[in-house]
């Protein structure tokens, strides 16, 4: 080798001032003759770096300076130019530019329901501006005195699920984004998870005709046996219809499983569908940090 | 004759179907006497010597029987025959309505036994043997108090039943919070409310042996049909004593039914007393409350508001 | 019975940290039941076992349960969790060591009710802190020494810890329950506990 530029492989801020140097190695076979530092010619893809951004440090070290990085595209090589203006390439290194993490926000979680006993949370984030360079996110979540595996995301940079969601512990979540240009950490978001969970749509849900041709008898089941409150809401259509009428949500305010549809048109076919949510139980404000969702609409059932 | 009956009366068990064998007391084998049940003559074909022989003996059978000697009509001997059986195993049932004071068992057998039975019942928990206190009535039942609470130690009870023609028992074991049952709700009331065609306010109150609802809070299932159709329609409430059925068929009369739980342990009660409502229509109608006897509702005179019980639903809103 | 001091009125924090407590038991007394019934199932053992001979494991029975003072009902839960934690931990050891070594999914179940019962006590010392009342110290009481016990024995303890753990989440919702009534001199409850909660 007949020389080396420092630093080796470096990450530079997009925006701030870098330098390099380069400096001749004593044995260097294929350069005949007494080298000097100052026949050292910068290039930045093939494009000589102008001689004002050079300093020539001793026989053996050049530095190149650049107050920003918009010129400063890879590989920056360091050459030497040789009788007959023949070019001999010393050495050269790849300069990734890049920004660091911004402090990602908007973290938002939904505890979604994936089966009767089951709870995930996926949660989302904005990761601010693209930084250029790789990146690693973490969704980090934790209790005060428990701390959980980070969970990665597998594509994107925006999202990620923790798989087993515990109800009823306050659970400490925030996002920390790294790179090689340092690292960011988002806003913590402190909630118990039971308090914003979107519920698997009710199921079963059947219209059954009643004795009276203005009534229809509505019944579903609910996937969910915890202690908590649910309420509900419930819309219905003449089939082919487009506008839904909906039931006063006061009046499906408690858990249930049935609701008794009247003053409906006599002898007509109505499509109905319900759909639930966790009633809020906490009083005190932080429980808005992660509120409760309605959970989609349920299949609809027609009767 | 006269007959003479200064004699003492004993008493002397037969078994269902069998046959039985009554002897004249101490007289002889082969004396000669006379029998009668309840003061009727016997004839002879029963008698073998002064021995009386009853075949496969059934409830008639029970009976005075006297014995006579024969030429001097003096009453040798007096016996009251009891036909029954030995009792089957008894039915045991242990049960906490007002927890956590205690609980009381009590017991009945599937069949009668026609004669006299006692009742023996033990009660260990932890090894140790608990009092029960015996009720005055019913007379099959006693109360234990518990003195542990929360114990993960099950209660073994065993109950013996004896009388003259055998013995039987039965032994339960149980947990402390599997025989929580509270008593059902006490006055169900269930009225209309004016301007409202498809509503009616349920109201209830703790069963009054349920001791500390404060500590031991119960939770209440609520069921209501309409009158005409066999479908209950069910809402599980897990606190206070009322709720307002949304649903009603508008005009047709109610019945409701409540049923209440501790709120950790235990199964549910029985349905409480069945109470009756119709929601409110326009013209008053009488309102016939089982349990209340009648309520009458009279239609408020105000000006008749139809609550818009339905609203156009925008079907792009997502309400969050 | 020593009084609680209990200042006056109680804020939607504290409701809420007693209300999440109760609830965090009933979750777990119904993940322990079922953690319980797969327990005695893959251990072949028999639900009607007699367990009384198996110790070192707080039992949940009591006998003065209404006298007892909001110091000594939080006091006496927060032990039990705290050696609920250790006893948990020794059976999820011995189910993944030699019990069920390969039944991931049961110990899993175990990792989560040692979760819930940690958090537990996180939050009865919490509660126990805003009462004012003070933390007892974290001894290991009656968890014996390590000693080497057979297969057979380790079981049946932790056929016994489960059940213990079930019951005592019942009455830890009792003893919250009583923080929320007034004192015989009729303070103000420092805490609604809103325990009848919805269910």
């Amino acid at each position: 080798l007949c020389g080396h530029i420092v630093p080796e492989s470096p990450v530079v801020p997009i925006g701030s001032n870098f330098t390099a140097l380069c400096v001749l190695s004593d044995s260097c076979q294929n350069i005949p003759g007494n080298v000097h530092a100052n026949q050292i010619i910068w290039k930045t893809k093939n494009k000589v770096v102008p001689k004002e951004q050079y300093t020539i440090i001793n026989q053996t070290a050049s530095l190149v300076t650049f107050n920003d990085t918009s010129t400063l595209v890879s590989p920056l090589t360091c050459n030497i130019l040789v009788e007959g203006s023949i070019e001999q390439n010393i050495y050269g290194i790849q300069v990734q530019l890049g920004l660091p993490p911004e402090e990602p926000k908007n973290l938002s979680c939904i505890v979604t329901q994936t089966e009767k006993d089951k709870y995930a949370l996926p949660c989302t984030w904005d990761p601010g501006r693209n930084t250029f360079l790789n990146t690693k996110y973490y969704l980090r979540h934790k209790w005060v005195y428990e701390n959980f595996s980070d969970c990665i995301p597998s594509d994107g940079n925006n999202s990620c699920t923790i798989e087993n969601a515990m109800f009823f512990v306050n659970v400490d979540v925030w996002v920390e984004a790294k790179n090689d240009l340092g690292k960011a950490e988002s806003e913590h978001i402190k909630f118990d998870p039971s308090t914003c969970v979107k519920l698997l749509p009710p199921r079963k849900v059947s219209v059954n005709v009643s004795e009276l041709p203005t009534v229809l008898k509505l019944s579903w089941d609910n996937r969910f046996d915890l202690d908590l409150e649910l309420e509900f809401n419930i819309r219905y259509k003449v089939i082919d219809s487009l506008d839904w009428l909906e039931v006063p949500p006061e009046d499906i305010a408690t858990r249930r499983t049935s609701f008794i549809l009247q003053d409906l048109k006599p002898h007509t076919k109505y499509v109905c569908q319900v759909r639930s949510k966790i009633k809020r139980w906490a009083e005190a404000t932080w429980s808005d940090n992660c509120p409760a969702r309605w959970s989609d609409w349920s299949k609809e059932a027609v009767g | 004759a006269q007959r003479h009956s200064q004699q003492d009366s004993h008493t002397q068990y037969a078994q269902l179907g069998k046959d039985v064998t009554i002897q004249c007391g101490s007289v002889d084998r082969g004396a000669v006497v006379t029998w009668t049940a309840n003061n009727t003559d016997l004839d002879a074909s029963h008698l073998n010597g002064s021995w009386l022989v009853l075949r496969h003996v059934d409830l008639s059978h029970s009976g005075q029987y006297s014995c006579y000697e024969g030429s001097s009509w003096h009453l040798k001997y007096r016996v009251n025959l009891k036909v029954g059986t030995p009792p089957k195993e008894p039915v045991l049932m242990c049960r906490s309505n007002n927890y956590p004071n205690g609980f009381y068992c009590s017991w009945h057998l599937p069949s009668p036994t026609y004669i006299p039975d006692s009742f023996n019942i033990t009660v260990k928990h932890d090894s140790k043997e608990i009092v029960c206190e015996k009720d005055a009535s019913p007379k099959n039942r006693c109360y234990i108090r518990y003195l542990h609470l929360f114990s993960t130690k099950k209660y073994k009870v065993t109950l013996t039943v004896t009388n003259a023609l055998g013995r039987n028992s039965t032994t339960i074991s149980f947990d402390e919070f599997a025989i929580v049952k509270p008593d059902p709700p006490e006055n169900v009331v269930a009225k209309p409310i004016p301007n409202n065609p498809r509503r009616l306010l349920v109201t209830w109150q703790y069963p009054s042996t349920w001791p500390d609802p404060d500590s031991f809070p119960l939770k209440f299932f609520l069921r209501y049909r309409p009158l005409i159709i066999d479908y209950w329609q069910h809402v599980e409430l897990s606190d206070g004593t009322s709720h307002i059925i949304t649903d009603a068929y508008a005009g047709k009369e109610y019945i409701i039914q409540v049923a209440a739980k501790d709120n950790e342990i235990g199964t549910w009660s029985d349905w409480s007393v069945a109470v009756h409502a119709t929601p409110w229509t326009e013209e008053p109608k009488h309102l016939t409350t089982e349990a209340q006897g009648t309520e009458t509702t009279t239609s408020s005179t105000s000006a008749f508001v139809v609550p818009s019980t339905t609203k156009m639903y925008d079907s792009e809103r997502q309400a969050n | 019975m020593a009084a609680a001091r209990r200042s006056p009125g109680s804020s939607p924090h504290h409701t809420d940290l007693c209300c999440r407590t109760v609830l965090l038991l009933r979750k777990m007394r119904a993940d322990v039941s079922r953690l319980l019934e797969a327990y005695v199932e893959k251990q072949g053992l028999d639900k009607n076992f007699s367990l009384d001979l198996v110790d070192g494991v707080p039992t949940a029975s009591t006998e003065q349960w209404s006298e007892a003072s909001d110091a000594e009902r939080l006091g006496d839960n927060l032990k039990a969790y705290w050696a609920f934690q250790t006893l948990l931990n020794e059976i999820l050891e011995e189910q993944r060591s030699s019990l069920t070594p390969n039944d991931l999914d049961f110990h899993e179940s175990i990792q989560s009710v040692l979760l819930q019962v940690s958090a537990l006590a996180y939050q009865l010392e919490e509660l126990m802190v805003m009462l004012e009342h003070s933390v007892p110290a974290k001894e290991l009481e009656g968890i014996r020494g390590a000693r080497e016990r057979g297969l057979f024995e380790k079981k049946l303890r932790g056929m016994k810890v489960l059940q213990e753990l079930a019951h005592w989440s019942v009455r830890s919702v009792r003893d919250l329950r009583q923080l929320s009534k007034p004192v015989q001199t009729g303070a103000i409850p420092h805490v609604s506990c809103c325990l009848a909660l919805k269910k």
